[in-house]
């Protein structure tokens, strides 16, 4: 299903012939028609949207309660042209799909929570400022894989704030939120990353020691201990989060991610097979173990013991989701507030009630056409670094999709997760930015990269290509060479 | 390294598939199930989402429409006990429950428009009820009635159709929630529909049947020779007065209805007998809740089975356990004004769409006017509308006469609550010659019926009769 055919969305193509030797280095001012064509079209949902809640509530199109909506375009087409300013090559795919989802997200906090889309755009302005910063930043990501460890530590830090000063500043009873000065942020928001950047850097490293198998259990190949150490912690990290914090959502995030990296890394299926029957192992001890777990799996399977109580959320959940029907209530037109919490825990059952199947699948679409885009950068991409870094950072969002919509759908127990980019809340956003900055900043490196490789072809072999039968010459009369 | 990212894609696009079958799941299969639950809060949301229908008169004159609230708007005070009221805590009543589901467009209404509205997810618009009531004849009753309290029911005696219906005191259908205490407390009963809901003695109009009874069995001939000397009379020492004593000793049959002898009646009761008697108030429908569209309170002829002799004569003159509603009394006066069949009464005459200029659209429904039964014969009823017609002339319903018209009635005046004056009677039908209309009413404590009741069944009479000349 996913090809590294992708490739020439990702760049461009056009451009790159006529302009591959002067574009080495930097260079200002390089139009993204692509990505701005895209954008247009990704500002549908939201202002469609908006329309349409204009109608219903019968509210003027410049009532104050839309600006946030309009703000949104502003600030993603500002972002547009900041990228178009500083001359990257980045992906011209990444921004309008984001668009595509946080415009979506940010209709929905204005159709259920208007009081809240002020500061949904303002998070969404932040992520896209750290994210253009990151895209377009005099950095390389080489010099993630290099400071890993310090990243790592960084995280230790986080988790270990986060368990010693943790805050439960919305009263979920889970302290998972660190707070200063009245800002409250979540930690695990930043750690997924940093999870990532430090994974694709240790196991790139250590590749070759963790594939090669001494030691046998039966006909497992096993990995040196000293390397399966981080596996062990890993594993420990998260059983810690699901017992301690309760945060069944991360733990089951981490683990993913950290898995789909070891089987990318090391390409053992036995690896991946084993450690989520350990995962299973350790999350059925704690069912029997602690309460709180087997409250919540119970409400999972049978919600309707307590349908009033403890599985009210679910329950209305369910009736939401079930009202929508094929095509939806309309926007607007829905009841999606009698669920608790909509805007953060349940936001695909408000765009399914209101919006129907055919939304909802929509929108799992997006999210399948950045797993597809996402992944075939990393399949293009040259460095094993750079591959597993895109593998994972797509492994968040995709596993994050997975967790909260399938607790949306009672294909697992609900979690806190959010849904990436849809979702109301700051750290959410801002995490996810900082995720998208990095996957713009590694395909800008990339074609950096590659016209950097083909201008050093160009020039080092100048006469080869004109009279070569498999090669044709570009209008400036340089190369290209097919099937590169 | 690559071909493992290729698997991780394809692992997570099958488990993007997973949610959107699972997805598909809730919303298209089990989506309906949830969508109807009784649990779900948005089944009472969309019924209030539904633009209720209005509730009109037969000449299109609307009486009960929504306010732009959701609020009911009644314009007609004068039927408020008959459309009843809508609150969310109390429940439903009168024409607004008989008919909820037309009104709040969940059955019949399958226009094009409601179509496009469902579509556009633009609220429903429910059906709109026409009844039956003549606004003219029913502004006539509510005047006639004024502030006494009491009922009065105009029948079009043809059909069944009820051309006018009032219940005093009448029932102020606004924020029945907020009045409700006092609503409930009130002494004068303004929840109750007397003129369907209401049981009362019939006094003398119920001779109507008894005479009926004893010339469809051939106990008697309108010229038999009966006499009354005194005005009173003695069964199992129970002792029988007549409310005013005849002017000669000795009259034909036809002469004791309409000088109302309750002498000569307790003599026929007996002479039919329990059986008879039960027998032929039946067929006239007494003893069950009359089929209508409204709440009707059944009706009954004794509680008591055998009923002793005293009980059996005193029925016959309309006294003793006899429990009527104005409703079966104009009914009974319609089958003998249409001919000895039995009409079923109704008050909703269509169910139309709302049109798209607010008018009158397709129409969903129609009452026609069907028969419960024969209760006597074609010649018995010609002889009882005689029987009528004379107590209109020479007896005590003189002041029901209407100058040009032969008008034919009987009153009543039904003993009550010991120490309270008597509850005051009287059924009319005309023209006598072609009934086309039956007038109903009810005076409670409202004395003589010759002189609280059919005074006041003239102007309605008259109103009724112009209202059906076509």
């Amino acid at each position: 299903m996913i090809s590294v055919g992708a490739r020439s969305l990702v760049g461009e193509p056009g451009s790159q012939n006529r302009t591959r030797v002067a574009s080495v280095g930097r260079r200002w001012l390089r139009p993204r028609w692509v990505e701005f064509g895209l954008l247009l079209l990704s500002f549908a949902p939201v202002l469609c949207g908006v329309a349409v809640l204009a109608s219903v509530w019968e509210r003027n199109l410049l009532d104050q309660r839309f600006w946030p909506a309009y703000g949104f375009v502003v600030a993603f087409v500002a972002c547009h042209l900041v990228l178009v300013a500083a001359g990257t090559r980045s992906s011209q795919l990444l921004l309008p799909l984001v668009a595509c989802l946080a415009g979506i997200g940010m209709l929905l906090v204005t159709r259920l929570v208007p009081a809240l889309a002020p500061r949904q755009l303002l998070w969404i302005v932040m992520g896209l400022s750290i994210a253009t910063a990151v895209a377009i930043g005099p950095w390389e990501t080489s010099l993630l894989s290099r400071f890993k460890y310090s990243v790592a530590a960084v995280g230790i830090v986080l988790v270990a704030l986060t368990l010693v000063a943790g805050t439960d500043p919305n009263g979920s009873g889970d302290r998972l939120w660190l707070g200063l000065d009245g800002y409250v942020f979540q930690p695990s928001e930043l750690l997924k990353v940093l999870l990532v950047v430090f994974l694709a850097g240790y196991l790139v490293d250590k590749r070759n020691e963790l594939t090669q198998s001494r030691a046998r259990i039966w006909v497992l190949p096993l990995p040196p201990l000293p390397h399966l150490l981080p596996v062990g912690a890993m594993w420990g990290f998260c059983l810690l989060l699901l017992i301690v914090q309760r945060d069944l959502g991360s733990a089951l995030l981490f683990y993913g991610v950290f898995l789909t990296l070891l089987y990318v890394a090391l390409g053992r299926v036995w690896y991946v097979i084993v450690s989520i029957g350990l995962f299973l192992g350790g999350a059925t001890l704690c069912y029997f173990l602690f309460a709180h777990v087997r409250l919540r799996v119970e409400i999972w399977l049978d919600p309707w013991i307590d349908p009033l109580g403890r599985s009210f959320q679910i329950v209305q959940a369910m009736y939401s989701l079930g009202s929508g029907g094929l095509f939806g209530r309309g926007f607007g037109s829905g009841y999606p507030l009698y669920v608790p919490a909509t805007h953060t825990d349940y936001p695909f059952v408000a765009l399914a009630e209101e919006g129907g199947l055919l939304a909802a699948v929509g929108l799992v679409l997006i999210y399948a056409v950045f797993a597809t885009h996402g992944l075939s950068m990393a399949m293009g991409a040259r460095q094993p670094y750079r591959q597993l870094l895109a593998t994972g950072l797509v492994a968040i969002i995709i596993l994050q999709v997975v967790v909260i919509v399938g607790g949306n759908l009672r294909l697992i127990p609900l979690t806190g997760v959010t849904l990436p980019f849809v979702s109301y809340g700051g750290s959410s956003l801002l995490g996810s930015f900082l995720l998208i900055g990095l996957l713009l900043r590694m395909s800008h490196e990339e074609y950096e990269d590659q016209a950097r490789r083909d201008s050093w072809r160009f020039q080092a072999e100048p006469g080869v290509s004109i009279k070569s039968g498999g090669q044709s010459i570009g209008r400036t009369g340089q190369v290209r060479k097919s099937g590169t | 390294m690559i071909a493992s990212i290729r698997h991780v894609g394809n692992v997570f696009l099958a488990m993007l598939a997973v949610l959107t079958v699972l997805v598909g799941y809730w919303q298209v299969v089990a989506g309906p199930e949830l969508a109807s639950a009784p649990g779900n809060p948005r089944v009472a949301q969309d019924e209030r989402r539904v633009v209720r229908g209005r509730i009109l008169d037969r000449k299109g004159r609307v009486v009960v429409e929504s306010a732009s609230d959701g609020s009911r708007t009644l314009h007609d005070p004068s039927l408020g006990p008959v459309v009843g009221y809508r609150s969310p805590r109390y429940g439903v009543t009168g024409v607004e429950r008989a008919e909820d589901a037309s009104l709040a467009g969940r059955t019949g209404v399958a226009s094009v428009a409601n179509a496009f509205r469902a579509l556009a997810q633009v609220p429903r618009v429910g059906a709109d009820v026409y009844l039956t009531i003549d606004p003219s004849v029913q502004a006539a009753a509510a005047t006639a009635l004024g502030s006494s309290r009491g009922a009065i029911v105009v029948m079009d005696i043809r059909s069944g159709a009820v051309l006018a219906m009032v219940s005093q005191p009448s029932l102020d259908t606004r924020n029945v929630d907020e009045r409700w205490a006092s609503l409930l407390g009130d002494e004068g009963k303004p929840l109750i529909n007397r003129a369907s809901q209401g049981l009362y003695v019939p006094g003398s109009t119920f001779k109507v049947v008894t005479a009926a009874a004893a010339l469809d069995a051939a106990i008697m001939t309108p010229s038999t020779t009966v006499i009354d000397a005194t005005g009173e009379t003695t069964i199992d020492g129970f002792r029988i007065t007549d409310a005013e004593k005849p002017p000669r000793a000795s009259f034909d049959f036809a002469h004791a209805f309409a000088w109302s002898s309750n002498v000569v009646f307790a003599d026929v009761a007996l002479k039919l007998g329990e059986a008879r008697l039960r027998e032929y108030s039946t067929r006239f429908g007494v003893g069950t809740a009359l089929p209508f569209d409204l709440d009707t309170s059944a009706t009954s002829l004794s509680r008591t089975a055998p009923m002793p002799a005293s009980l059996l004569a005193s029925t016959g003159f309309g006294q003793g356990e006899l429990l009527l509603s104005p409703l079966q009394v104009a009914v009974i006066g319609a089958t003998i004004a249409r001919g000895g069949d039995v009409p079923r009464p109704y008050i909703v005459g269509e169910v139309r769409e709302r049109g798209t200029d607010g008018g009158m659209g397709a129409n969903v429904r129609r009452t026609t006017g069907t028969t419960l039964g024969v209760a006597v014969s074609a010649s018995t009823a010609g002889s009882m509308r005689a029987l009528l017609g004379l107590a209109v002339e020479e007896g005590f319903s003189k002041a029901a006469a209407i100058p040009g018209v032969r008008v034919g009635g009987k009153t009543g005046t039904a003993q009550s609550v010991p120490g309270q004056p008597d509850h005051a009677w009287f059924v009319g039908i005309a023209p006598l010659d072609a009934p086309r209309v039956v007038v109903v009413v009810l005076r409670e404590f409202g004395g003589w019926g010759a002189e609280a009741a059919a005074p006041l069944a003239r102007p309605v009479l008259e109103r009724a009769l112009a209202a059906t000349i076509q």
